[in-house]
């Protein structure tokens, strides 16, 4: 059900971290968690993990209690991933079909009865999801959708927000029990990087509006206290540091995969350890991150996070 | 019995069939299909089509086949066209069915010179084709039926269709089957559906008077193809057996059968066998003959009674059935004949007249064309008006040109950004274009056939005017034509145009979220319009750049200016 992302996680999460501070609040307050929580604070809060695409990813996961402590055995799944662009792999404009298919079968290996990987692409055709419906399409050809038709998407109320008070969200993404988050790591001409905060975009159907009537950072920040991942999985196989989101630009290779419960935290990992049009960058200097860790929906202070890492 | 019944049958099977074809193709216009199948079949078997391709000079054979073919076999069996292919012809005969009753109570009357009108129809689109415009071509049959179905009743169609697949999607939940998840139709929109309706709605209620009557008496299709059956092969015959009951005459529907049913016009007479069908002795049959002579022996069977040879005369004689009751069919021929002759001049004037025009030169610039369109000049002249590009474009972004675009270039394709962007792989709408006025390109031409150039309105522009984060137009551009860059006085990266690389798809255009106008615009400056040749050769050698969607395109410059930030980032 689609209240599993609007606020209710995040608090209980938040009480988790606040306990995880103090050994006796934790322990006071471990009754109250289900086991999977209460495990959870045993792994790290990111995990950065080099190697193939896949492997990675799937190391990546396993670090954070592997897929089965995100999706349940009958658990509806939606998949974010980019595919807005109609260019190739090597472009970086879009996350790796690889990262994308060991996902799914990651939640299907744990039981979920329907896994969905979506996005809004920019241009109207299949050209943009030719590469990640061909590498799932060996699993099911009932996954990969571009949706771009205003019937698939639904009006609803952005509780809290500063700016973006109602948006229309993918009917799909309101009905599912997971989302998970996996965008590419790229650079964006207006927003500075475009992660797993600025990828909820993709998932709503007015974008222009967000450009127009509001600040876009602040609705950034908006729609992702409305549209919350339960995992989030950045593609930093190769990063697009230069022209985002549509480049060509300048494409580095990293082979790492960044993944974390905590969007603010993937994001800023994300910013700290890529070059941005050949300079180091801090996550405060992006507007979204910075706005998104003041209003509690993350963290970006990296230094003060656990941070496992690993080479596959 | 079944002599009788069978043909019948079997005329109204390929009608059938025809206009199914007719309207699966040109639903079908838009999708993958058709680059295996044309979709512009019928069209091209419309003989003012012909013209239309004639006019535009870019003419290849494949394009005028299906039409030399129809002309040839006209020249043998007569009007065939109208009684069997024809997708106008069709729907009068099924929308005269309907009318059938009231049409008995209404009891309207035709004059006989009122067959003449369709000759000066004829003879006023091509005096303006003469003159360089096509715009008159637009009342030819296929023309306006395709308009007809394809801009007007299939967006009505659509919709319906779309609001069944949400049921389907529905159903399809419910039963848990993936596969309609996502099913939709897409419901094209188009304008000016006035001026269609204008059109087909009074033709199509003038079967109250008479069944056919635009067959009869206007359809310039049908005057041509009278012209030209005059001489056929397949000549009805009436034998002795004839007892003068009137049943064929009766049953005509282009009313060709005179007052002796004996006596049918040839140049009326479609062929289509009702009066062979209701003869109750089974007099009336149809047969090939060898022509007796170049333009004579028509009309009337061998059993004509002697003494009216005057029927098949030379010159204008075929015109004496059209109007029965006249003292002499002779002059009255001729008359029409000079009349058509003054008419097509005036057609000709008025397409002088028209702004834009060949000899007119143009007063305003050109709109923004489908890629591949030829120079403007020739391509007014090729343009039918028949809307099957617009109906082929996948993203709806053709639309006609209001009269505001001016007389000479009304309803001809306009790329409307605002309403979807060109894609730039696609080649759909010069593959329907049935004249050629639109250039039937490779995908790869295609791509650098530059229809026009945006230009960023500023003062509109929510980064440019407004301080705000927006990237839209570059995000979107499939050129990479769009640069965004700091500028002096703008807190936020801001949009800059390269013409060179700018192919004028409008995906800035139509993307842009500023409410109401575009606060970008593609301009037609800068199109390329050639009759032939390379558009890549001509677009390398203009200095444009266009590389799209590959790994070919080389990354764009990291130089970032000294204690500058990266776009987006701040201090």
């Amino acid at each position: 059900m689609w209240e599993a992302f609007l606020g209710r996680p995040m608090a209980r999460r938040h009480f988790l971290r606040l306990s995880s501070g103090a050994a006796l609040a934790l322990a006071a307050g471990a009754p109250l968690l289900k086991p999977v929580r209460a495990d959870a604070a045993a792994f790290p809060e990111l995990a950065v993990v080099t190697g193939s695409a896949a492997a990675a990813t799937r190391a990546a996961v396993e670090m954070l209690g592997g897929m089965s402590a995100f999706v349940k055995k009958g658990d509806k799944v939606v998949i974010k991933p980019n595919m807005s662009f109609a260019r190739g792999i090597e472009s970086a404009t879009n996350t790796s079909p690889e990262v994308v298919r060991e996902l799914v079968l990651l939640c299907r290996a744990v039981g979920a009865s329907k896994v969905r990987v979506l996005d809004h692409p920019l241009r109207p055709n299949d050209l943009c999801v030719k590469d990640i419906r061909d590498a799932c399409g060996p699993i099911s050809n009932d996954m990969v959708y571009a949706l771009e038709e205003e019937s698939f998407y639904r009006e609803v109320r952005v509780p809290g927000a500063k700016t973006l008070r109602k948006t229309d969200v993918m009917k799909d993404v309101l009905e599912a029990d997971v989302l998970i988050a996996a965008p590419v790591a790229k650079s964006h001409g207006s927003t500075g990087v475009s992660l797993s905060l600025k990828g909820m975009m993709g998932l709503v159907y007015d974008r222009g509006v967000m450009h127009y009537l509001h600040d876009l950072s602040t609705a950034v920040v908006d729609l992702a206290s409305l549209l919350k991942p339960k995992l989030v999985v950045v593609d930093g196989s190769r990063v697009l540091t230069t022209k985002g989101p549509g480049g060509p630009g300048k494409v580095v290779r990293y082979d790492t995969i960044i993944a974390s419960r905590d969007m603010v935290a993937a994001d800023a990992q994300a910013v700290a350890m890529f070059e941005w049009y050949g300079r180091r960058m801090e996550p405060r200097q992006v507007k979204h991150i910075r706005l998104a860790h003041e209003r509690g929906l993350g963290r970006m202070d990296l230094e003060a996070l656990t941070i496992g890492k690993k080479r596959v | 019995m079944t002599r009788r019944r069978f043909p019948r049958i079997g005329r109204a099977l390929i009608q059938g069939v025809s206009l199914a074809l007719f309207l699966v193709l040109l639903a079908l216009s838009p999708g993958a299909l058709m680059e295996h199948v044309r979709p512009d079949l019928f069209l091209r078997m419309d003989p003012l089509v012909l013209l239309g391709s004639l006019a535009g000079g870019n003419a290849t054979l494949t394009l005028l086949l299906p039409g030399l073919m129809v002309i040839l076999l006209t020249l043998v069996l007569g009007r065939f066209f109208c009684s069997t292919l024809c997708p106008l012809g069709t729907t009068i005969d099924l929308t005269d069915r309907l009318f059938r009753r009231l049409r008995k109570r209404l009891k309207g009357r035709v004059p006989g010179r009122a067959r003449a009108w369709k000759y000066l129809v004829l003879s006023f689109a091509a005096g303006s084709v003469l003159a360089g415009s096509s715009l008159f071509l637009m009342v030819s049959p296929v023309s306006l039926a395709t308009r007809f179905y394809g801009l007007v009743l299939y967006p009505v169609l659509a919709s319906g269709l779309n609001l069944g697949a949400g049921l389907v999607r529905q159903a399809g939940d419910l039963l848990g089957i993936g596969a309609f998840a996502y099913l939709s139709v897409p419901v094209p929109k188009y304008s000016l559906a006035w001026a269609t309706l204008g059109l087909v709605v009074p033709i199509l209620a003038l079967g109250l008077v008479v069944p056919r009557f635009w067959c009869r008496c206007l359809c310039p299709g049908g005057a041509l193809f009278a012209l030209l059956s005059l001489g056929r092969s397949l000549k009805r015959e009436v034998s002795g057996a004839c007892t003068d009951c009137s049943a064929c005459r009766r049953a005509c529907p282009m009313g060709a059968v005179g007052q002796d049913p004996r006596d049918a016009s040839t140049a009326e007479c479609i062929v289509c066998r009702k009066c062979a069908q209701s003869c109750p002795r089974e007099a009336v049959t149809f047969r090939l003959r060898k022509p007796l002579a170049p333009f004579g022996g028509s009309g009337t069977g061998r059993n004509n009674p002697p003494g009216e040879p005057g029927v098949q005369g030379r010159g204008g004689g075929f015109f004496r059935s059209t109007c029965p009751d006249g003292p002499s069919g002779f002059s009255k021929g001729r008359r029409t004949l000079v009349l058509s002759g003054v008419f097509g001049a005036g057609g000709a004037a008025v397409g002088f007249a028209l702004p834009g025009s060949s000899s007119a030169g143009s007063a305003a610039g050109p709109p923004i064309r489908p890629p591949g369109a030829l120079p403007e000049t020739d391509f007014l002249a090729g343009c039918v008006r028949c809307g099957a590009c617009m109906r082929a474009c996948p993203t709806n972004t053709l639309q006609p040109s209001s009269l505001t675009g001016g007389l000479a270039r009304f309803f001809s394709p306009v790329v409307v950004p605002r309403t979807g962007p060109c894609e730039p792989g696609c080649t759909r709408c010069g593959r329907a274009c049935p004249t050629g006025a639109i250039r039937e390109l490779p995908a790869h031409e295609k791509v650098w056939a530059k229809i026009g150039t945006a230009l960023i309105v500023r003062h509109l522009c929510l980064a440019w005017d407004k301080d705000k984060e927006c990237l839209v137009c570059d995000e979107v551009c499939p050129f990479g034509a769009i640069d965004l860059r700091r500028a002096e006085g703008v807190k936020v990266s801001v949009p800059f145009v390269d013409a060179s690389r700018c192919n004028g798809c409008g995906f800035c255009e139509y993307y842009c979220p500023v409410a109401g106008p575009s606060a970008v615009i593609v301009e037609p400056k800068g199109a390329l319009r050639m009759a032939e040749g390379s558009y890549i050769r001509a677009g390398r050698a203009a200095g444009l750049r266009f590389e799209v969607e590959g790994p070919s395109r080389a990354p764009g410059e990291v130089s970032l200016p000294e204690g500058s930030l990266p776009p987006g980032f701040e201090e």
